[in-house]
């Protein structure tokens, strides 16, 4: 029989949200006989916490993993659906950019989209207007802007196969879903004391056994380590993310119905960016700002309301090229951060974690586990990394601290990106990409990558043909986002069906 | 219908479309780039060209194909039955390989999935349990694709995902000359222009360094902004004239000798092509409507030429239809595929043996990529940096899924398998490897031609067997999987008892060659 040294004892340390987020996958995905230690140490100083609110997709194969669905994430972690996320100021003090994924908009004599109109644009003599033109066809950005919502539609003829719901939800809601999950599993223990120390292996690289301030020991074949409890920091990390934000402050409060946005928001301040968004009973806010250049009194001034801890917190971004070393796995603030940006750190750990069950090691040779798993953390943290920066590095705002953001060093695969669609329009794909094309190519336009020529197959179509079509498809769209319902109220009719739902279930248990 | 050039008002700097795009060379490679670029650019004012001699013969053995060629084909508006007959095309799910890992091994590289989903983990993972315990044989008996070929028998796949007939792809055995011919009427019907002539010498730009023009044996000078190099091996322009020299991967892949001979057919003409490991190469079948292609692919450290021409004359089913032609080769690329205003397609750029039937295919990618990346008169050094940067992720992956072939043996009987498998191997192979065996970890990326399930079938037809699999598989019993796959394993028959004999469906399909075909070939 192969798997002699099944995995049978796994040890997660840390604290705050990661921890329950991977003991409760881990026991969804593994027999029962693998049992889980939890160590959480909540004496360790976190460097580093989520926003209180945080933005995943609806279809997140991390909440599909737990068999999560959105019903029970609205009624549980305060759940509100949205398309999209607003910039706010990015291109200028009052400008408004809703960035929205999207499905892929439909080609013509296999043109693709924005070739077609980049071209109609430049047969009107005005390419720089192609922003605004292009606009009018990104179906779920214009959803969102018209204060409406909707889940997608599996019908291929309706424009809502373009939509692409995400869920903000309430981090200490959706932290206690996770412990309830994690705690309701027979095979998790939990044990919430101080590491005195680890002990290695003899003649390996491995670690044995860990030992608790209270004298009890672990032994192990895995251990996780979600906040460095376990590991110091790998001197070869390096600062990945070259955006220069390091402080972090938030806040939180009560709200009646509709005062808040609908839609996350990023808001651009003159060196400052402040993330909002709205759960059912609550508003959050989160500022991030460069010390250097802005004062915590400062931050504290734009947030406008009571900070969920008066000293803001320390921000750092890095990616540890190599977070999984002999049977230690770093995951979560251990293994890379980038920041509360559209709920990045959020993403990776979710990702992490998928990561980690794919490659669960079957003995204690788990080399090629670890090299696949730190092969797909740092392209997983590029990815996102890629996405990020656009908006920072494309921003057109007129400050010092804007303007010198715009001249960032790029990394070579966003350069590579960014140079392919300024030059004739095609987006480059890697492999693994997280985020879908439309969604790319909508970003790259509406901050202004504005292709310096189109696909010389579009001077093949007929304008004067497409141009009605093209009129007819807008139409469609303001027809379809006329009938549908305003955002509040279909988040109610959500929460009731929702709230039916568990009752039923309920009952059934 | 089109709007005219002149309408748009296109910034200064990209006015400059091309404006005469020349193809250097017919055969598959020319008139597939002919045909490709003719469709794609109707309606523009730009004229395409192709030159070639009837003096200089094509090479035309790749005559088995992917399933990618398919889209190659429907994207142009090719009706597929009509194709079919006027190449003597076959239907193809897969390749079998007999004698590779050792002598008496045989497995098929079907185009399709192994198995279904039956937990978090991959269906190799559960697999890997079940031969550990001895419960399940091969993974052949969890492949649609497979057992129907093995059995002759063929029909298309089905559409709904939830139907096990759903689970594979096809392509197609054909003669290559005919299908060069097919597209060459193709291209010319779509305006490109057919030159015949011998090109003599070429011209360059003494400041870029960019071919102006290419003049003809007869004196004939034919001017360009873009040329497209499909002249085979010897790369008259990419080479020739730019000089960009060829990354030499025989250490790698050592075969650099063939012989091509067509013979009747004498056993059925099954939905599949067979590789089989001979002494100091390997020898391939490809059933087509009419004959059966064969060739005896080695390398001459290993055998001398009238050895290898006597093993490939004794292995012939049926008696030969003509006398069996030589060929020679250097695998590997060209350094860049691209480079001034120049991009080479077809044995020009390179050439990695035809094993898995890649050549066709890096055609096709090289023709999608050109079109993608479709330069203005600049050739934007971006464009070209980028189509290159492609082009080599397409050849480096495949190299490392063909050199698997080569390096996962276990023979004993000739030195040639002993020196593959103590060679130093690519590290980036190597890797993979080490994953697959260590943990049945199966390369995956999105930029390459071989999907997962391809790199499977080798490694476990060459008996690279995971030696650990993934834990989650040991939440089911041993009994509930056994179920399930003995389940699956009778699906998989009865399915295949209800398909069809392959060249029953050619005949209803009407891909059967006909009687006018021999007048249109020609």
């Amino acid at each position: 029989m192969i798997n002699k040294n099944s995995l049978s004892h796994i040890v997660i340390a840390g604290n705050g949200i990661g921890i329950w987020a991977m003991a409760a996958a881990l026991a969804e995905q593994l027999p029962e006989h693998t049992h889980i230690t939890i160590i959480e140490d909540s004496s360790a100083p976190n460097t580093h916490e989520f926003p209180p609110a945080i933005t995943i997709d609806c279809d997140s194969p991390f909440h599909q993993l737990l068999g999560w669905s959105d019903a029970q994430l609205i009624m549980e972690a305060g759940g509100q659906l949205s398309l999209g996320t607003n910039f706010v100021g990015w291109q200028g003090e009052a400008s408004h950019y809703m960035s929205a994924p999207s499905g892929k908009l439909p080609g013509i004599n296999g043109v693709a989209f924005h070739h077609i109109v980049l071209r109609a644009a430049m047969a009107r003599g005005e390419p720089e207007k192609l922003p605004e033109i292009f606009a009018a066809f990104r179906f779920p950005a214009r959803v969102a802007m018209a204060g409406k919502l909707a889940h997608g539609s599996s019908d291929p003829q309706s424009p809502r196969t373009l939509l692409r719901p995400s869920i903000t939800l309430d981090t200490s809601q959706y932290m206690t879903m996770l412990q309830h999950q994690a705690r309701a599993s027979s095979s998790i223990s939990h044990h919430q004391t101080k590491i005195d120390r680890l002990v290695k292996d003899e003649n390996a690289p491995t670690i044995k056994s860990v030992i608790l301030e209270d004298g009890q020991e672990f032994a192990a074949d895995l251990f996780i380590d979600l906040t460095g409890l376990l590991s110091a920091p790998s001197p070869s990390e390096t600062d990945d993310f070259p955006l220069p934000f390091d402080r972090i402050i938030s806040s939180q409060y009560a709200s009646d119905e509709e005062s808040g946005p609908t839609v996350p928001v990023m808001r651009a301040f003159d060196q400052a960016i402040m993330m909002e968004a709205s759960l059912a009973h609550s508003n959050c806010k989160t500022i991030i700002y460069p010390s250097a250049h802005l004062s915590d009194d400062h931050a504290r001034g734009l947030l406008d309301s009571q900070p969920i801890s008066a000293e803001p917190g320390h921000l750092r971004s890095f990616c540890n090229p190599s977070p999984w070393i002999a049977n230690l796995v770093r995951a979560g603030q251990a293994a890379g951060q980038m920041g509360p940006y559209l709920s990045a750190d959020m993403r990776l750990l979710h990702q992490q974690i998928i990561n980690l069950c794919n490659l669960l090691p079957a003995s204690r040779h788990m080399d090629v586990e670890a090299n696949e798993y730190n092969r797909l953390n740092i392209m997983q943290f590029n990815q996102l990394r890629d996405f990020y920066l656009l908006p920072f590095v494309r921003n057109g705002r007129s400050e010092k601290f804007w303007e010198n953001l715009r001249r960032t060093a790029l990394p070579e695969s966003l350069q590579i990106r960014l140079d392919q669609f300024l030059s004739r329009g095609r987006l480059v794909t890697f492999d693994d990409e997280i985020f879908e094309e439309q969604h790319w190519i909508d970003l790259m336009i509406g901050f202004g990558v504005i292709p310096q020529r189109f696909d010389p197959m579009a001077q093949t179509i007929d304008l004067a043909q497409v141009g009605p079509s093209l009129g007819k498809m807008v139409d469609a769209f303001k027809q379809t986002i006329d009938a549908m319902p305003v955002h509040q109220i279909y988040m109610d009719q959500l929460a009731a069906a929702a709230s039916r739902q568990m009752q039923t279930g309920n009952q059934k248990l | 219908m089109a709007v005219q050039a002149k309408e748009i008002k296109m910034r200064p700097e990209t006015r400059q479309a091309i404006k005469e795009i020349i193809i250097v060379g017919g055969g598959t490679a020319g008139w597939m780039t002919a045909a490709a670029l003719a469709h794609k650019l109707s309606g523009t004012d730009t004229t395409i060209t192709l030159i070639e001699s009837e003096e200089i013969g094509t090479v035309g053995v790749g005559e088995a194909t992917l399933p990618h060629i398919r889209f190659f084909n429907q994207t142009l508006g090719i009706d597929e039955a009509t194709l079919m007959a006027r190449t003597s095309a076959t239907f193809k799910l897969g390749i079998e390989f007999c004698d590779w890992g050792k002598i008496g091994d045989r497995y098929i590289h079907p185009f399709g999935d192994y198995g279904e989903s039956i937990g978090p983990a991959a269906f190799h993972h559960y697999w890997a349990r079940m031969q550990a315990s001895g419960d399940a044989d091969s993974l052949d008996d969890y492949s649609y694709p497979v057992r129907a070929a093995e059995a002759n028998r063929f029909m298309l796949p089905d559409p709904d995902p939830r139907s096990i007939f759903s689970t594979f792809s096809y392509a197609f055995q054909f003669d290559a000359s005919q299908y060069a011919a097919f597209l060459s009427k193709f291209a010319q019907q779509k305006g490109v222009r057919r030159i015949e002539g011998k090109i003599v010498n070429a011209r360059s730009d003494s400041l870029t360094g960019n071919i102006l023009s290419v003049s003809l044996e007869n004196g004939q000078d034919i001017e360009g902004d873009f040329f497209v190099d499909c002249s085979g091996f010897r790369g008259l322009l990419i080479e020739q004239q730019l000089q960009t020299g060829y990354d030499d991967w025989s250490h790698y892949l050592p075969c650099n000798r063939a012989i091509a001979v067509p013979c009747e057919a004498s056993d059925p003409i099954g939905p599949y092509t067979r590789a089989t490991a001979r002494t100091a190469g390997w020898q391939w079948r490809i059933p087509l409507q009419h004959r059966i292609g064969n060739g005896h692919v080695y390398c001459s450290d290993y055998i001398s030429d009238d050895e290898a021409a006597a093993q490939l004359m004794d292995n012939l089913e049926g008696p030969p239809l003509s006398d069996p032609r030589q060929l020679y080769f250097k695998t590997g690329k060209r350094r860049q595929l691209w480079n001034k205003n120049c991009v080479a397609i077809g044995l020009s750029g390179g050439f990695l043996e035809p094993l898995e039937s890649t050549s066709i295919h890096l055609i096709q990618s090289g023709i999608t990529y050109l079109i993608e990346l479709f330069p203005d008169q600049k050739c934007a050094p971006l464009d070209v940096q980028e189509y290159n940067r492609v082009m080599d992720l397409e050849f480096d992956r495949i190299r490392d899924f063909l050199v698997l072939h080569y390096v996962a043996n276990q023979r004993d009987d000739a030195p040639m398998w002993r020196d593959l498998r103590e060679m130093a191997w690519p590290d980036s192979l190597r890797e993979k490897i080490e994953a697959f065996r260590g943990r049945g970890i199966i390369p995956q990326y999105a930029h390459g031609l071989f999907l997962p399930a391809s790199w499977l079938a080798v490694f476990a037809g060459q008996n690279i067997v995971p030696e650990r699999y993934d834990p989650r598989v040991d939440k089911m019993t041993s009994e509930e999987i056994a179920a399930r796959f003995s389940l699956l394993r009778e699906k998989i028959s009865n399915a295949v008892e209800n398909t069809g004999s392959h060249l029953d469906f050619i005949q209803s399909y009407g891909a059967a060659v006909g009687p006018d075909i021999g007048t249109w070939a020609s």
